[in-house]
C-alpha cells in the first residue's frame, strides 16, 4: 500500500481534525449560528444546547460534573486563569506556588511572571527518568502554599508524572492541585475524582480537534475552588471567563472527547504497537542510540530519541519527507536546546541529537516502517560525516575531552 | 526552512567527506567547535611541500544542515590554493 508523504509523526505539536469532529462541527458555522448567551430565541437555544452537550462529553471523560468545564481559547489560556486565578484569588492565605522545571511555558512563564508580582515559586528538579521526587515535594511545601501546578504528561518527553500520589499530598496539606493534562488527556484514563485533581487543562487540537478551543476543569465540591477572572466583560462561564463561546470549536472539543471515551482503550494499544515496532527497528540497527525519560511512565504513542553523534537539524533535515520535532537548538526560536533534556540530566551534546516520535490515530504500520527506514539511512550517512562518531570509534571518549584547548 | 538550493545540494551531496592521515607530515588538521554547542567541524588539508599548493581537502561535520553546506563548500573553495 503506498503511503502518503509527507508522513505526520509530531502529534505532540499538533494533530489532524478528525473527520467526524468536523462533520459534528459544520452545522454549526452554517444553520446553528446562533450565541449560545441569547437566552431569547431558538438559535441562542439550540447553540447553548450544543455547548451544554459538550460539557458533559468533556465532564465524562475526565470524571467530572458538567458544571466544573469552562471552556477558555486553548490550554495556554487554562493553564494562565488556573495558575493566576488561584494566585489572586487566595492571595490572603498565601503567596507560594509549587510546580517543576520541564513545564510547558503556559506554566513557566505565567509562574515567572507571578513571581515579579511578589509570588513566591519553587521549581521543583526532576529525576533522571523524569519525574518528580514526591520527598523533594513535601520538603517544599510551606504554610503560605496555596497551589501545586504539576503537568500529567511531558509534551517533549511523554513522561508521565506521579499524579496520584501528588494529589494525595495536596489534599493531605490542603493545598489546590492543578495539571496540564494536555497530552495525557484522551490517551490514558484520566480521572479527577481517584487523582485529588482540583484544576486541569485541556487542549482540543491535541485530541483530534480543532485549534483555538480547550477547557479548564474548577473543582466544586472537596473542595469548592474559587478563582479570579482574568478575562472580564458579560461574565460567561459562570464569571469565570467572559466572551461569547467558540460554539463550533466546543462542540469540536466535546466531539473529540466523546471520539476518546470510546477508543481510547483500544487505540492506546495499537500506537503503543507501532511505538514499539519503531523503536525496536531503530534501536536494533543502531549503536549509541538512547531513550530520553522513563519507557515505564510514559505515554504509549510517543518516544524521544537521541541518536549520538548526529546532529538533531541535520537529522530533520535528511528526513524531511517526515514530520517530527527535535531538542536541537538550530530548531528552536532561541537557539537553546530542550530545557526538558537539559532537566533530565541528558548532556548538552545529546539534547542536540535528540529526535521526538508522536504517533496518532491516522498513522499506519507502513508509515513507521518507513519511517524506520529514513532515519536508519540518514543517521548512517550523518555519521560517516561526523567527526565525533569518527572519534568515537577510535576509542576516544569524546565527553571527556577538553573542547577549549582543542580550538586554539 | 528556507535554505538555499545551493546549500540544500551540498547537505546531500556533500564534497570532499573523509580523513586525511594525520600523522602524514604534510597533512594540516584543525578541529574547532564543541559537542554541547551543536557544532563540530574537523577540517584537514594537504600540502604540497614544494609549490605550497593546498591538494586536497578531506572534512567532517557534527552540525545542522547550513554547517554542513558550508563545510562542505570550503573544502572546494581552499583546493588549488
Amino acid at each position: 500500500m503506498a503511503i502518503q508523504l509527507p508522513v505526520y509523526l509530531d502529534n505532540h505539536a499538533t494533530t489532524p481534525v478528525d473527520p467526524r469532529v468536523l462533520d459534528a462541527m459544520l452545522p454549526y458555522f452554517r444553520e446553528v449560528f446562533g450565541n449560545s448567551a441569547s437566552r431569547n430565541h431558538e438559535f441562542g437555544w439550540k447553540a447553548e444546547e450544543a455547548v451544554e452537550k459538550s460539557r458533559a462529553q468533556i465532564a465524562k471523560l475526565i470524571n467530572a460534573s458538567p458544571k466544573e468545564i469552562i471552556f477558555t481559547s486553548g490550554a495556554t489560556e487554562s493553564d494562565g486563569l488556573a495558575i493566576r486565578g488561584i494566585a489572586e484569588m487566595y492571595r490572603e492565605k498565601g503567596n507560594h506556588i509549587i510546580t517543576q522545571v520541564t513545564e510547558h511555558k503556559a506554566v513557566l512563564d505565567t509562574c515567572k511572571r507571578l513571581e515579579k508580582e511578589g509570588y513566591e515559586v519553587t521549581y521543583l528538579p526532576v529525576q533522571k527518568d523524569g519525574r518528580i521526587s514526591l520527598d523533594d515535594l513535601r520538603r517544599a511545601i510551606t504554610p503560605k502554599t496555596i497551589l501545586i501546578t504539576i503537568m500529567y504528561a511531558n509534551n517533549e518527553i511523554a513522561v508521565v508524572q506521579p499524579i496520584n500520589e501528588i494529589g494525595k499530598i495536596a489534599k493531605e496539606k490542603g493545598i489546590f492541585f492543578h495539571t496540564d493534562a494536555v497530552q495525557a488527556v484522551g490517551k490514558i484514563p484520566v480521572d479527577v475524582q481517584k487523582d485529588g485533581i482540583d484544576l486541569l487543562s485541556i487542549s482540543a487540537h491535541k485530541i483530534y480537534g480543532p485549534k483555538g478551543v480547550g477547557a479548564l476543569y474548577v473543582r466544586r465540591r472537596n473542595p469548592r475552588v474559587q478563582l479570579v477572572a482574568q478575562i472580564d466583560g458579560g461574565g460567561h462561564e459562570r464569571g469565570m471567563r467572559s466572551g461569547t463561546l467558540n460554539v463550533p470549536g466546543i462542540v469540536g472539543l466535546g466531539k473529540a472527547c466523546e471520539l476518546c471515551m470510546n477508543e481510547m482503550a483500544e487505540e492506546a494499544v495499537r500506537l503503543k504497537a507501532l511505538r514499539d515496532r519503531l523503536t525496536k527497528a531503530i534501536m536494533s540497527q543502531l549503536d549509541e542510540t538512547f531513550i530520553n525519560g522513563s519507557m515505564e511512565h510514559r505515554l504509549p504513542h510517543s518516544v524521544n530519541i537521541s541518536f549520538a553523534y548526529v546532529e538533531g537539524e541535520s537529522m530533520l533535515m535528511g528526513i524531511n519527507d517526515i514530520a517530527v520535532s527535535s531538542g536541537s537548538a538550530c530548531t528552536s526560536a532561541t537557539l537553546e536546546p530542550s530545557y526538558v533534556l537539559k532537566a533530565l540530566g541528558v548532556g548538552e551534546d545529546l539534547a542536540h541529537t535528540s529526535i521526538r516520535f508522536g504517533i496518532g490515530r491516522f498513522n499506519t504500520e507502513e508509515e513507521v516502517d518507513y519511517v524506520v527506514n529514513r532515519v536508519v539511512e540518514t543517521v548512517q550517512r550523518l555519521r560517516e560525516l561526523s567527526p565525533l562518531y569518527e572519534m568515537a570509534k577510535e576509542g576516544v571518549d569524546v565527553a571527556k575531552l577538553n573542547w577549549k584547548v582543542e580550538t586554539a | 526552512m528556507a535554505y538555499s538550493d545551493k546549500v540544500i545540494e551540498h547537505y546531500n551531496n556533500p564534497r570532499n567527506v573523509g580523513s586525511l592521515d594525520k600523522n602524514d607530515k604534510n597533512v594540516g588538521t584543525g578541529l574547532v567547535g564543541a559537542p554541547e554547542w551543536g557544532d563540530v567541524m574537523k577540517l584537514q588539508m594537504k600540502v604540497n611541500p614544494s609549490t605550497h599548493i593546498i591538494e586536497e581537502a578531506k572534512f567532517k561535520t557534527f552540525g545542522c544542515g547550513s554547517e554542513i553546506a558550508s563545510s562542505s563548500l570550503a573544502t572546494e573553495w581552499v583546493k588549488g590554493k
